[in-house]
């Protein structure tokens, strides 16, 4: 088991330093001169190399790449192009806005897509399952952009509800503190958006559970956990859906990194200030060191979130020994 | 006394091509203590019979009339909640596939506790305390009542699987063929335990399987059923000193005998389409004995001698018929 | 050639497959003739009789789906769309597949050190993030079909070459396999004779799923507003729509686009989803 998680770990530590790498140049020998927005051909050629050598961009490339691993192994993601703030304060505040929004989303959409998947395959036949199935898939099929504009149209336009976006009315925190997130004015924007984001990522493990369980549903275990005189709830979530969460939990820490990438599309419709608005932000200014940094953190939680789940499956599943 | 009385069950089930009649007029009665060995091909409705009277038939299945009486109650017509509670408290299975039927994700101990406390509300204590005696009953080690399913052979998953039956002493208990996945001499073994657990504990039997040997050596009365109907039935002694059903006879020729001259002989064809089942006796399009109005007339069952009864209309002439049926060339002639 | 044939048999033989190919096959159509059916130029300004500009007129016999913001005919521009969206959603879904499976194949066939760097790499791009790598690259290497399809099979493939791995892992293992070998034949004639027809149902249920996120992927790249800015795409219509900031008075120039996606996109997975009901007849809960 040790020797299972010193290997991963070492496979982590491959795989991020690679994707370090791969980021580093990529940004650099793709088409397109990345300073050239950043550094105004307007300013005199003094100021620009001053600028230049400000960012290190005077150096040799291999030079530049040493320097940035050198900076990254004591955590500095180095300044951002525009601002030359660091680039993780920008990006801590940011991740803390996304994560607020994403993590009881996606929370929320396992618990009822686990229930709601399990629950129409054990009710499975009916007309229930049909029509359950057709609208998981139809949302599912629906771009999430043009669900939230749905969304804001219906419940924020037309009914009044909810505001059509932002974080807390804008103004009303002029020096926003932690204290933001426990206004009342904060639930109300997060309402929206968190509704939207549920619906739409609950349909996946939905219809994962329910084919999954449609299969454990056959099993012999689950006949003779019946015979036992087991009640129909006992065998539903003691046998069926016990054993068919094995699957669907593994794909959770994957599914939430890649929730955390895809947060870029309901941030940009509600223009909620998080890590998914910040990357759009910085791609379009061409602020590469943010943009890295962010990426950078999407992959570690990625990364984690895979080995975590390898883990949960050794933990959920006595058959799985690791070596 | 009877325990449990099956009278005149009939089940279908739903499928593509219509409803089959999986169990036709199904009559049998358990008195307590007695053990009934129940053989047929494969198809011909056992196992269809003890998830019936277990009450977890499959979902296309309708039982369409009849009664399960345990203990004087009609399990058919008393709920669900009665009928669940009288599963394995009064009724209980020896699984047939020792791999599947243990969940893999749960400890063998939380498997059988699991049946004790669906039922009593015993303190946690007893139930454990239960578990470790049922286990060291089958001869398994108390100690492994914490390991999981994938940790124990088959023939010891099999030993497992018996004690959960015997959790809480059912007076019935069925077994559909407990031991086919297993090799001679464990099966040898496990059904050894199970006489020997049978005479300690007096439980009734239902034991379901293809293999007449195992029905000798295990049982007192036999009931052969055939394309869902009880073709036959009587006494172990009774039956393999007069079989009185082609059927039966062929059965008989297909075992194996220690000292038997000849290969045994397997009855060619197929079991009866249960959809459009024949017309006359279901045997009859692969009997050797078949008269034209066999194809036509349904016999009932005739009485044979007291407590043996078969259901063909040449019982009569049976006596003369079982030399012929020894003979392999009379099951090779023109099958259909 | 012969798979796709199959493939299309299996799923007519479910309602709900024969439903979704008739569905996919109708924008087929579209996508071959709809710039030839539509009723005016998607990007001319249309005037009503008043020789005032139609700004964001509702739905008329003239314009069925009403005009947008610049008075341009949304009817049009929504079948102008559906060529973009299958060219792309359909190149990328191939080119995902064809280096999903080639890596899936090679990893899990070969094992050992060639198994270890392949997965590696597979690591590294299952920790992209998604979308931002897309914009990244497009936004680096100008904007256009072409560069989208292949933004998005560099970060789509990682996902089948794990699903295909783990399937070539356990019929390495068949007896068949064992067999070719005996006879003498070379690892890449076992691998792409005996094992690859094997996988390539799962890669079919693959190609679909493939298919359906690439559709809604390039709607919101053209949402985001990194899209081909030469054509007009449902993602396109979408930006244009929300870009103006009077979406919300104009319901018809939202709604369509989505409908068409969504549609479309569920069409392809009840196709997906049948075949594999074919492959593992369980997931029909009888």
């Amino acid at each position: 088991m040790t020797r299972y998680i010193l290997r991963r770990l070492f496979y982590m530590a491959v795989t991020l330093f690679a994707m370090i790498t791969l980021m580093f140049f990529l940004f650099r020998m793709l088409p397109g001169d990345p300073t050239a927005t950043v550094i105004s051909p307007a300013l005199d050629e003094a100021a620009r190399e001053a600028m230049r050598r400000r960012f290190g961009l005077d150096q040799p490339l291999f030079t530049q790449y040493l320097a940035y691993l050198r900076n990254l192994a004591v955590l500095d993601f180095g300044m951002s192009f525009r601002t030359s703030a660091p680039v993780w304060d920008m990006i801590e505040l940011r991740l803390v806005n996304t994560l607020l929004l994403i993590l009881p989303s996606m929370i929320a959409a396992y618990v009822i897509g686990a229930f709601g998947g399990a629950l129409i395959a054990w009710h499975r036949g009916g007309k229930a399952e049909g029509s359950v199935v057709l609208f998981a898939t139809a949302v599912q099929s629906a771009p999430l952009f043009w669900l939230s504009m749905l969304a804001i149209l219906l419940f924020s336009i037309t009914l009044g509800w909810f505001p059509t976006g932002h974080i807390v009315t804008p103004g009303k925190f002029p020096d926003p503190t932690w204290r933001m997130y426990l206004t009342w004015d904060f639930l109300h924007h997060l309402a929206l958006p968190f509704l939207v984001n549920t619906c739409y990522q609950l349909c996946f493990p939905l219809l994962l559970m329910r084919s999954t369980m449609l299969s454990t549903i056959g099993e012999d275990y689950v006949e003779l956990a019946r015979m036992k005189g087991l009640t129909e709830r006992q065998v539903l979530y003691g046998h069926a859906m016990r054993n068919s969460l094995l699957p669907l939990a593994t794909t959770l820490p994957m599914i939430l990194g890649w929730a955390v990438a895809g947060s870029v599309v309901i941030e940009s419709v509600f223009s909620w200030p998080g890590l998914g608005l910040l990357m759009i932000e910085a791609i379009t200014r061409s602020d590469y060191p943010v943009v890295q940094g962010a990426f950078l953190l999407i992959a570690v939680l990625t990364i984690l979130g895979t080995f975590v789940a390898d883990l949960l499956y050794g933990l959920l599943d006595p058959r799985i020994v690791y070596r | 006394m009877t325990i449990l009385h099956i009278d005149g069950l009939d089940l279908r089930y739903a499928t593509d091509a219509g409803p089959a009649a999986a169990l036709t007029d199904i009559r049998l009665r358990v008195a307590g203590g007695e053990a009934i060995g129940i053989v047929g091909e494969s198809g011909c409705g056992k196992s269809t019979l003890l998830k019936a009277i277990m009450g977890v038939m499959p979902r296309n299945a309708t039982i369409t009339g009849g009664a399960i009486r345990f203990d004087g109650t009609d399990l058919v017509t008393a709920g669900a909640e009665a009928w669940r509670r009288a599963r394995w408290k009064g009724i209980a299975m020896i699984a047939q596939s020792a791999l599947n039927a243990l969940n893999p994700v749960k400890r063998v101990g939380a498997q059988i506790a699991e049946a004790i406390t669906a039922h009593e509300t015993w303190p946690r204590a007893e139930v454990e305390a239960r578990v470790a005696e049922l286990l060291a009953l089958v001869g398994v080690d108390p100690g492994r009542a914490r390991d999981y399913p994938h940790q124990f052979s088959g023939g010891m998953r099999q030993r497992v699987l018996i004690a959960m039956a015997l959790a809480l002493r059912p007076p019935v208990l069925l077994a559909d063929e407990p031991t086919t996945a297993l090799d001679v001499i464990v099966q040898d073994q496990i059904f050894r335990r199970i006489r020997t657990l049978r005479g300690e504990l007096g439980f009734a039997m239902l034991l379901v399987t293809h293999d007449l040997a195992l029905v000798v050596e295990n049982c007192d009365r036999v009931v052969v059923m055939y394309g869902g109907l009880v073709v036959e039935e009587g006494t172990v002694a009774d039956i393999m000193a007069a079989p009185s059903h082609p059927y039966t006879l062929g059965l008989y020729n297909a075992l194996a005998r220690p000292g038997q001259r000849h290969q045994p002989i397997s009855i060619p064809g197929r079991p009866p389409d249960l959809v459009d089942p024949p017309a006359g006796c279901r045997f009859a399009p692969r009997c050797p004995f078949a008269l034209p109005r066999c194809h036509t007339e349904a016999p009932a069952m005739q009485v044979v001698s007291d407590g043996h009864a078969a259901r063909c209309l040449r019982v009569a002439e049976m006596d003369t018929l079982r030399p012929t049926a020894a003979l392999p060339e009379t099951w090779e002639g023109p099958q259909p | 050639m012969q798979i796709i044939f199959t493939f299309l048999k299996a799923v007519w033989k479910t309602p709900t497959g024969r439903f979704s190919l008739i569905v996919l096959g109708i924008f087929v159509a579209l996508a071959i003739f709809g710039p030839l059916i539509a009723p005016h130029d998607p990007m001319v300004r249309n005037y009503g009789p008043d020789r005032k500009l139609l700004r964001l007129a509702g739905p008329s016999w003239d314009h069925w789906l009403g005009t947008t913001l610049m008075g341009r005919d949304i009817a049009s521009q929504m079948l102008h769309g559906a060529r973009p969206a299958l060219i792309v959603g359909g190149l990328t879904a191939l080119g995902t597949v064809a280096i999903g499976l080639n890596i899936g194949l090679i990893a899990g066939y070969f094992g050992g050190r060639i198994d270890s760097i392949l997965m590696r790499i597979t690591d590294v791009f299952l920790g992209l993030p998604f979308l931002p790598f897309i914009i990244v690259v497009l936004s680096l290497s100008g904007r256009s079909l072409t560069t989208i399809v292949i933004a998005m099979t560099l970060v789509m493939w990682r996902s089948t070459a794990r699903v295909i791995r783990a399937q070539v892992l356990s019929l390495r293992e068949m007896p068949f396999v064992a067999a070719a070998r005996i006879t003498g034949a070379s690892d890449l004639a076992i691998l792409y004779r005996e094992v690859a027809p094997n996988v390539l149902p799962l890669a079919l249920v693959n190609t679909a799923f493939a298919l359906a996120w690439a559709i809604i992927t390039e709607a919101s790249i053209g949402f985001l507003g990194f899209g081909d800015p030469q054509s007009i795409t449902w993602g396109s219509i979408l930006y244009d729509a929300y870009a103006s900031q009077t979406m919300y008075r104009a319901p018809w120039w939202v709604v369509p686009p989505g409908i068409a996606i969504m549609v479309l996109v569920s069409a392809v997975y009840f196709a997906g989803r049948a075949y594999e009901e074919v492959l593992n007849p369980r997931l029909k809960g009888i």
